[in-house]
Order: C-alpha cells, then structure tokens, then sequence
C-alpha cells in the first residue's frame, strides 16, 4: 500500500470509530431517555456502567489521532481533519455524560409515576436524536451544509427548553408536593438543552474542519 | 515506425556498419601489405640482376640493363664502401652526394638487406629503397640498391580503396533494406498479436487471431486462440455459479452483508437493503457502523473478524421502525494467499414480528390473570372479614358488602366484554343482522349512554357532519363501538372539555369519528392499543375504570362489518379514532 493510501485508511478508520463512538452516545440517550419514561432504575443503572466505555473510547480515539499525528505528519486540510475528530470525540464524550445525567435522575425519582405525561421532555429528547443523527451523517460525508442546518433544531430544543422550565415553574407554585419532582424534570430539559447545544458545537468542527473556518452557531 | 522499432533499426544499422568497417580495412590493409612485398621482391630481383653483372664486370651489358630498367620506374644506384656513388641509372653521379648515412645503405654495409621508404633529395619525391648485403668486387667493396617511386603503388592503393569502400556501401544498404524487410515481417503479425491480446483482456474473447506470417508466429497466434476458448468457457463457468450463488443470495429472506477486514460493506442482499431503507449505490463500500447504526452490531462483527468463531445475538435495530434482528455473524478465512484477508458475513433474520407476538401472548397472560384476580381477591378478603365478626357491625357491613359488589360488577363487566368478543370473534359477522340505518341516531343512543359520565366532569358531547348518513349495519354493536370510543374520550379528556362526534361520507365508506383534546397516546403504543388488556398507562386506565378490553370490542365489531379503524394522535393535544364502514 502507498503511504498515501495507508494515511486515508488510517483516517477512514479513525472515523469509523469516531462514528462507533457517536452510536453510542446516540444509544445512552436513547436508553436514559426510555428508562425516564418507564421508571426503569435497571435501564438506568446501565445507562451508567456503559457510560464507561464511551469514556475509554474518548482516549482511544485520542491516542490514535495522536499517533497518527506523530507518524504521518499530516498537514494542511488532512490534519485539520485529525484536528476536528479530536475536538468532536470531547465534545460525544459530554454528551455521554448528559445521558448518565438523566439515568441518574431517573433513579432520584424512586419510580414514582409523573404527574403529568412527559411531552415536551420526550419531544427534546426525540429531537436530539434525530439531529444527533443527521450530524453524524454529515460528519461521515463531511457535509458542512447539513451540518449548518442543524442549528433550526437546536433553537427548537431551546424554546422547548424554555417552555418545560415555565411549566414546570407554576406546577411547583400551584402544588408544592410536585417540587421535587419537577426540580429534576428542569435539570433533565436542561441537559437535553446542553447535548442539542454539544451537536451544534460538533457541526461547528465540521464546517472548520471542510472549510477551515471558524464559525459561532450557537451565537 | 515507434521508439522501439526504431532504437531495433539503429541497432542493427550499428552492427551492420561495425562489420563493413572492420571486413574494408582488413582487406585494404591486406591488400597493401601484399603490393608492397610484391614491389619490395622486384626490386631484390633487379638488385640481383646488377650484381651478377657487376661481379662479372660486364659494364656494357649493366649500362644497358639501366636503360631497360628505367622504363619501368626502377632506378639502381651503386654505392661504395665508403659512400660515394659509383653508377646510378637515372642521375648523373656527379649531382650526388654521399650516400653513407642512408638507413638502407646503413644497414647493408652491416651486412644486412636494407629497406627504406623516404624522401629522395634527388629525384624530388617519395621513394622506396631495397639494399643488398655489401660484396667485395676486386679489392673494393659496394653495395647495390633498387628504388621505386612509392606514389604508383600508392595509386593503384586508392584505387583499391575505393572499390572496396563503394562496396562497404552497397553491402551496408543492402543488408539495411533485408533487414527492414525481414523484421517488417515478423513485427507485422506480433501487431495483430498485440491487438488480439489486447481484445483478449478487455474481454472480447470472441476476437479470432489470424496471422499470415512466419511459422513460428502462426504457433504463436493458434496458441493465443486456444487460450483465449479456454478462458472463454471457463469464465463462462465462473459466470454461471457466481449467477447462482447471487440468485440464491438475493432471494433468501434472511438480510446477508458481507464485509472486509476494515468492517466496510463490500456485498449485500435485497432483504439488507429492505433493513436499511437505503440504495445499493449508497452503501457499498461505506463502514458498517455508519449504514446500520448500532454498536451492538458493530461489536459484533468485530468480535467475529477477531475470534474467527460463529457469534449469534439478538440486536435492536434503532431505526425508525425499530427491528428487532437475530444476527449470525461468521467469519471467512482467506481462500488463498492473495486475497484481502478475512471477511465477516452477518446473516440477519427479522425476529420482530415473532418477538412482537411473543411479547403479546406474555402481556395478555399476565394482565388477564391480574385483571380477573384483583376482584376477586377484594371481594374474598372483605367476606372473610365479614364472616370473621365484623357483620355485627352493620354500618361496616353495608360498606364492605357495596365494596364486594362493586368489585363482582367489575368481574361480571370484564366477562361480559370477554364473552361479546368471543362471539365476534366466532360469528364472524354470520347470524348477524344488518340493516339501514341512520348514523346519527345511532351517535345520539351512545350520546345518551355516556351523558352522566360526560356531565360529572362538565364535558360537551357534541355531533357535526352529515347527519342524514345512512349504512348498512348492526345496529347494537356499532352503537356499542361508539359507546366505547365516546366513553374512552369522555375518561381522558380533562374538564369542562369538548368531545366530537362527526359523520362524514369517503367514497363508497360511512366515516365516523370521536375526537377528544385529551392526553393522546404516545407513538409506540399506538400499534397496540386494540390489543386485550393492553393499557398504555397502567395505573391510571384502571383508576378510570376501564375493563381494558373496550378497543379490541371495537376493532372486532369493525372487523365483522368489514371496516377499518383509525387512530390520529399527538401527545397532549388529543386523540382520533376514525371507524369507516362500507354504506351498502
């Protein structure tokens, strides 16, 4: 194999395992978000131990893209793509860690029945999986125009954010038995905010690492 | 002409030219060597002539043989001991000098024969001198030297020369032209070999090779056609299973992707593709976990290309449809040393629909045996209490006994719904009676039915559409349905809430719909939710009342009219249920 060749294999490989990586995450979420719903403190506890192997596979990925830094030497456009992996593996790495949030959240609330069906949250957390999806997608095809068109969604998360913080906010005042638990659906909103905010982060990378520009999505 | 032939052509041109060369000047120089020796053996013998007939001191006859002589170029000098000239037949000896220190003369007075090639001062141009050994005549000593004058020889030299360069010539060109020809006709026919072969690998095996050349090329060509059949039937072979073996592929139910070393997909099958949703165009080549999105399946088939062992599992597809997959995964060594390396073939079987079954006979099990237990267990725990004293209580007693017989209405409710189904379920729409009838009456019967419930929580029931709408149906059992649905809407809205009853007609299709601004159903029940017992939100339906069997009522009495039934629902905004049944 050409040396060429060699450093665009190594590189398919290191975005194969970013991807591997980002499925996970994809699957915590997931997971977390139907352990919330059903009150399912099993499903949670695993949403935490497998958390773990999200977090092993930020240093490998971390340590390859070194190595290959170290070895190839690349430059230009190519290391800017070692770059934005590196930056993107960090960022899935939080992500992973929002959805060990939500699972420890849901054991907070002893599999007590909501008071009201979880709408606005379910409809968030289906939001982010759908555009935590399409940045894989457009990370994998390196297509920063999708990756730019994500950040309609993100505001939508945001104002759903905003919406299930006021709800939340009168049911506390008009029922006080209500406070605890809707003091942990606000946190939940809010981490599904941050991992929306994280995919946006993501297609920033992106779109620098197609273009070498810097951008401000979430501004 | 191309580079090759051409650097061929000079080469031969050199060898052609190196020879000529060396053949010419061999001869030339063999040529002059042979004329100077003759010139040299003439001159010897005219020296030997004068000798004899200066010894016998016949100077008449010498005079006279220097007259002769002279016509042919030769001049002989006699030269004495001590160098003066004593007779030479051309000059007059008194111009002459002293000849002691000439290198042929020299050497004869040593007694050795002297040769010279030179330069005459006298006669004024190139000479070449042959001397013999000194003799003793009488008391004195001379020596007797011939010379001849080189520019003949050198003469008749060129002339030789050129002839022999002029057929160096003839014989370079035409050694040129045969050679051009010959190799002409033996680069002719590698051409159409060239073009044969160059057929042959771009796969036109049909193309036929015919050479007119040379013997051993024609070999060569028949050679090249007999491959060229060979290949032809065995690549039709190859053809033939690889045909198989992909139609045998592409027709299995079970998905089949075949992957490289890197986990990248190099082939898969329609029933794969169907999993995907996506194009063959799409997916060849990419990375598994980028096409199928799950770690499971990733992980996998990494353990597979790494154990080298049979891995089965059962993986959740998170796609839309959410599938649920009994992979295989087998890993195939390399057949021989050429090949890539290992493969990984997954072998999947859609289980979903069997683990959905599955998963429904396990559900309905559980929940008809909870269903039926709980009111049992309540009304023989408060008739054991009773019967353990507390009758004398009757303020007690009249309580515990409303309970027990809340409980028994319960029971006999849910048998009653079961026993209904059944006899939908057996009848199958036969022995029933159907006739015309106006939908809206049949809306205001369960209207009436569900009144009171409808009124405890202040809620409107209202009816829109075409009311004049007519079918053909059972009266008691769409009413029912509509009992049911209404009762459903009325028990999920919040209050003071509007529920809507609308008839429309769809074609040659009655259409009547319950609309409530209820709770909704979420998506994942929704496909359920005509299922027996099935409760999307357990505590809360039994709470309400329900007896859990009130939609699967409804979608059997649907069934036997040979109608439909639709659910449009969003979380928080309400509920639709659509019945359609055909008007005639």
């Amino acid at each position: 194999m050409k040396p060429r060749e060699q450093y665009m294999e190594s590189l398919r490989q290191l975005k194969n395992e970013i991807m591997k990586m980002g499925i996970l995450v994809e699957e915590a979420l997931s997971k977390a978000m139907k352990a919330l719903t059903e009150l399912d403190s099993d499903l949670a506890e695993s949403v935490i131990t497998e958390d773990m192997m999200i977090n092993r596979m930020e240093i490998e990925i971390e340590d390859r893209s070194i190595a290959l830094i170290a070895t190839e030497q690349p430059v230009a456009g190519d290391l800017r793509h070692v770059i934005t992996g590196m930056r993107i593996v960090t960022q899935l790495e939080r992500m992973g860690d929002h959805a060990v949030h939500i699972a420890k959240s849901t054991l907070r609330f002893e599999c007590k029945a909501f008071k009201k069906p979880l709408i606005d949250i379910s409809k968030m957390a289906e939001l982010c999986i759908s555009m935590h999806r399409e940045v894989l997608s457009a990370f994998m095809d390196e297509d920063e125009i999708r990756a730019r068109n994500l950040v309609d969604l993100d505001d939508e998360v945001d104002s759903l954010h905003e919406k299930v913080q006021r709800d939340m906010f009168t049911g506390m005042v008009e029922d006080e038995s209500f406070l605890s638990q809707a003091l942990q659906l606000t946190y939940i909103s809010r981490y599904l905010e941050r991992f929306a905010d994280h995919i946006t982060n993501i297609s920033e990378w992106i779109i620098y690492g197609k273009t070498g520009n810097h951008v401000d999505l979430n501004g | 002409m191309n580079k090759a032939q051409l650097r061929r052509y000079i080469g031969y041109f050199i060898i052609i030219a190196i020879s000529v060369t060396i053949i010419s000047i061999n001869a030339a120089t063999l040529f002059r060597r042979e004329t100077y020796n003759r010139t040299i053996s003439i001159l010897d013998r005219n020296n030997l002539v004068a000798r004899n007939l200066l010894t016998r001191g016949d100077f008449d006859s010498l005079d006279e043989y220097f007259n002769s002589i002279a016509v042919e170029d030769v001049r002989i000098t006699i030269i004495r001991s001590d160098g003066v000239v004593v007779a030479d037949s051309q000059t007059d000896i008194g111009q002459l000098d002293n000849h002691a220190d000439r290198p042929e003369i020299l050497s004869a007075l040593n007694g050795v024969p002297g040769r010279s090639k030179r330069y005459s001062n006298s006669l004024g141009e190139e000479l070449l001198y042959v001397a013999l050994p000194i003799i003793d005549i009488g008391e004195k000593s001379y020596v007797i030297r011939s010379s001849m004058s080189v520019a003949d020889i050198d003469k008749a030299l060129g002339d030789v020369l050129g002839r022999i360069i002029f057929t160096g010539i003839v014989t370079f060109l035409a050694l040129s032209i045969l050679s051009y020809l010959s190799e002409r006709r033996f680069i002719a026919p590698l051409a159409d070999i060239q073009k044969a072969a160059e057929a042959f690998s771009g796969g036109n095996l049909d193309h036929y090779l015919s050479v007119p050349g040379p013997e051993d090329i024609k070999v060569v060509a028949d050679a090249l056609n007999e491959m060229a059949g060979t290949l032809k039937s065995r690549l039709a072979d190859i053809t033939k299973g690889k045909n198989e073996l992909d139609a045998v592929i592409s027709s299995m139910m079970e998905a089949v992707v075949v992957l490289d070393m890197s986990l990248n997909i190099r082939h898969l099958n329609l029933s794969a593709l169907n999993i995907i949703g996506s194009d063959i165009t799409n997916v060849l080549g990419k990375a598994l976990i980028e096409i199928f999105r799950s770690s499971d399946l990733q992980i996998l088939a990494e353990k597979t290309l790494k154990s080298q062992i049979p891995i089965e599992k059962i993986i959740n597809l998170n796609t839309d449809r959410n599938l649920i997959l009994q992979v295989h995964g087998t890993c195939i060594l390399p057949t021989d040393d050429k090949s890539t390396g290992n493969a990984v073939v997954l072998v999947m079987n859609d289980i979903t629909q069997t683990q959905m079954l599955e998963n429904m006979r396990r559900d309905f099990v559980a929940n008809v045996s909870h269903e039926l237990k709980t009111p049992i267990t309540n009304v023989k725990g408060y008739l054991e209490t009773l019967a353990e004293g507390v009758m004398n209580d009757p303020e007690t007693t009249e309580r515990f006994l409303a309970v027990s017989i809340r409980n028994a209405d319960r029971l006999n409710a849910i048998l009653d719904d079961l026993l209904s189904l059944s006899r939908l379920e057996q009848h199958d729409g036969e022995g029933l009676e159907f006739e015309n009838h106006a939908l809206d009456g049949i809306a205001g019967n369960a209207f009436q039915s569900c009144a009171p419930k409808a009124a405890e929580k202040n809620i409107t029931l209202r009816l829109e559409g075409q009311k004049d709408l007519t079918a053909r149906l059972n009266m008691l059992l769409i009413e029912q349905a509509l009992t049911n649905l209404i009762d459903n809407a009325v028990k999920y809205s919040d209050k003071d809430a509007v529920v809507t009853v609308c008839i429309s007609k769809n074609g040659e299709m009655a259409e009547i719909s319950v609309r409530d601004d209820g709770i909704g159903i979420p998506d994942k029940d929704r496909p359920r939710i005509f299922e027996r017992f099935y409760r999307v939100d357990k505590a809360r339906s039994r709470e309400l009342g329900g007896t859990g069997l009130g939609l699967a009522i409804v979608k059997h009495i649907i069934i036997v009219h040979r109608g439909s039934i639709r659910v449009d629902s969003e979380l928080g905004k309400g509920s639709t249920f659509t019945l359609s049944i055909p008007l005639n």
